[in-house]
């Protein structure tokens, strides 16, 4: 017993025992890039070239522009997904960390500067072992080792939005066997985080009277409307969204936030005498974009989101390109079996009126859709 | 003895006694080495894992536990002082609403002119010229004089041992520091904010960063001047007196006590003279009456 403490103490003196192997590795998970239309990671990121995959940090705002990629062009820029930091693993296990989600995170707080901390605008972006040291040297007090730098870095966030400094909450403790347990990120992300859950609406009670109310749809902002975080919320911090002792973002309940996108001078754009329900598309423009679109992002059919463009009522108008050979229809919820897989549309579609449901009298005198549909609904 | 002779006598000694030197000696800064350790802490840095205290045991008091049992954050409820079998602990002081709190790793400061050493009887408790103080158990008679003199409160007693009681402090790890280690507090602190080092360029780096980053800390390193300077050093961006730190003035506790006490004994004069005095005055009370 006393042997094993020993050799548990001396691991401990060492710290970052051991020749420095492949210290951070990425692991790519094959994400699929968004298909949303995005400009190519070259108009920016100028040193990617065939022979370079060195990122340069552009600042805060590169990936938050009007083209709403969000820091999603990080996903097609070659950046890791997920970097597991197990080179310094003694007493516990090598971390997994989500290198993508802290990508995207960071574009809300500051940008990879972030973490990155020398890596000011326009200059390469270089990794935490670059500059820190494996071992801890004497000769530089001042300048932490890796492991240091590493910890440093990561609970300078942590721990003030989860008030939480338990080892555990990134490491596995290591295995009486020694061997790190690598477990898969994603599966962590929503035990040990906690999951962000903003109000569907945002009431704000404003000097405005008599219209003081206003009713922010937070929830439709963030999932129809294909709002990325970053594109409101700017500058952030760790602790503003996911320290759930704190209130909503303070920055966010001023005028300007919603001004940038709502280039409206009517006060009754926004401002109200009675709280507003979440948008319905149904009640507000009387067209119910039922389960097949229900999902859809406004700017598929509207694009872009400032200024909400009146689709054509043709459903050639947005399915122009599909091809019915390749179409699967079973997105739709109606997945089509036998002779029905093989129809055209227009046999059951009325392709110039897109307000109009499937029609099954064409065939069967004594059906009709949705009551009765065709093959099996998922 | 007229009383001219007596007068005189009494005279010379007090002039005797002056030169000697009463003046306060401002303790034995000569004897330490010019590159003596000590460690300087961040406490902007710290993030209270208490893996500090594990290391701790583990050295000097094993078996040390389960690293994890480190995480149970209810110790923080009370402020706790270095036992005999946990000889650093660190305590939180909560930060202002929606703020950090900040949490202080305490242990025998390893002072420069240190008031235990003083009040020792025996010299048991010895200041090294390399940095530590360190205790010889060997020599203690169990009087916790050193205890008590102990401006922090640092050190502490094994009362529950019946037969052979010791004092107990940190001793900046003797043995690991010989060897080329850190001291293994030092050692396991994942975030680094404990730098051990030579004292000069601890107070160097200290200043240098108070300069470079004024906003991040109040401008004091605590144990540079308190109690006589300290060989352990604390950077904060809170006030010391609102984490537990004692306010000590820049002068050892002992530099009053030993000049008074080293003044007086230097070179054994004033006993001599004392004694010279009283046997001159009772000779001469004694001396045969002369006859008129
Ligand atoms: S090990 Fe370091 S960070 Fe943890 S409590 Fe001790 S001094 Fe603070």
């Amino acid at each position: 017993m006393r042997a094993a403490l020993a050799a548990i103490a001396v691991l401990a003196a060492i710290g970052a025992a051991g020749a420095p192997r492949s210290a951070e590795r990425p692991v790519d998970r094959g994400r699929t890039a968004p298909t949303m239309a995005s400009p190519t990671c070259l108009g920016c990121h100028a040193s990617f070239g065939a022979d370079a995959d060195v990122p340069v940090n552009r600042g805060r705002f590169a990936h938050a522009g009007d083209d709403r990629v969000g820091a999603s062009a990080a996903r097609r820029t070659g950046t890791p997904d997920v970097v597991i930091i197990g080179d310094l693993a003694n007493l516990y296990g090598a971390v997994v960390f989500d290198h993508r989600v802290h990508a995207d995170m960071s574009q809300i707080a500051g940008g990879c500067v972030n973490c990155h901390h020398h890596a000011p605008e326009g200059s390469p972006v270089s990794a935490c072992r670059e500059c820190h040291a494996p071992e801890r040297s004497a000769g530089t007090p001042t300048h932490p080792s890796l492991k240091g730098a590493y910890h440093r870095q990561c609970l300078s966030c942590h721990r003030d939005w989860s008030h939480e400094n338990a080892c555990g909450f990134c490491h596995t403790e290591q295995a009486a066997t020694g061997g790190a347990r690598v477990v898969d990120a994603s599966a962590l992300a929503h035990t040990r985080f906690p999951r962000l859950e903003p109000s569907a609406t945002y009431r704000y009670e404003t000097p405005q009277a008599p219209a003081a109310l206003v009713s922010f749809q937070h929830r439709d902002h963030a999932q129809s409307f294909g709002l990325q975080c970053v594109d409101c919320h700017r500058a952030g911090s760790c602790a503003g969204c996911h320290d759930g002792s704190q209130g909503p973002q303070e920055s966010m309940h001023r005028m300007d936030s919603c001004r940038s996108c709502h280039a409206v001078n009517a006060c009754g754009f926004c401002h109200d005498q009675q709280p507003r329900p979440p948008f319905d598309h149904a009640v507000a423009t009387g067209w119910d974009p039922g389960p097949q679109h229900q999902h859809t992002p406004c700017v598929s059919c509207h694009g872009r989101v400032e200024a909400f463009l009146r689709p054509s009522s043709n459903c050639r108008g947005c399915h122009g390109g599909l091809d019915p050979q390749t179409f699967d229809h079973r997105i739709t919820g109606v997945p089509l079996e036998g002779s029905h897989a093989q129809f055209a549309c227009v046999r059951c579609h009325d392709a110039s009126r897109a307000e109009a449901p499937a029609t099954c009298h064409g065939c069967h005198a004594d059906r009709s859709y949705p009551p009765q549909t065709p093959g099996q609904r998922n | 003895m007229s009383r001219r002779d007596f007068v005189r006598l009494t005279g010379a000694c007090a002039a005797t006694l002056a030169a000697a030197g009463v003046a306060p000696a401002g303790g034995e800064a000569g004897d330490l080495d010019a590159d003596r350790r000590g460690v300087l802490v961040d406490l902007t840095v710290c993030i209270g894992c208490r893996r500090c205290e594990w290391a701790c045991r583990n050295e000097n008091n094993p078996p040390a536990g389960e690293l994890h049992e480190c995480d149970d954050q209810s110790v923080f409820r009370s402020r706790r002082r270095p036992t005999s079998t946990q000889l650093t602990v660190v305590n939180r002081s909560p930060g202002p609403a929606g703020g950090r709190p900040v949490h202080v790793k305490t242990q025998c400061m390893h002072c420069e002119h240190p008031a235990c050493a003083s009040a020792c009887l025996v010299g048991a408790m010895r200041k090294t010229p390399a940095g530590p103080v360190i205790y010889d158990a060997s020599r203690c008679i169990g009087c916790r004089y050193c205890m008590v003199a102990c401006p922090f409160q640092y050190a502490s007693y094994e009362y529950d041992n019946a037969l052979t009681p010791q004092v107990k402090k940190c001793q900046l790890c003797g043995n690991r520091t010989q060897r080329g280690e850190l001291p293994a507090c030092v050692a396991i602190c994942p975030v680094e904010a404990l730098t051990y080092g030579r004292r000069d360029d601890l107070l160097r780096i200290a200043h240098e960063r108070l300069r470079s980053c004024p906003d991040q800390y109040i401008d004091h390193v605590y144990g540079e001047h308190e109690a006589g300077g300290t060989s352990w050093l604390y950077l904060s961006d809170r006030p010391f007196s609102e984490l537990g730190f004692p306010t000590l003035g820049s002068s050892s506790p002992a530099a009053l006590t030993e000049a008074i006490q080293h003044g007086i004994f230097k070179g054994f004069a004033a006993p001599v003279m004392l004694f010279g005095l009283l046997g001159a005055v009772g000779k001469l009370m004694h001396a045969p009456k002369e006859s008129p």
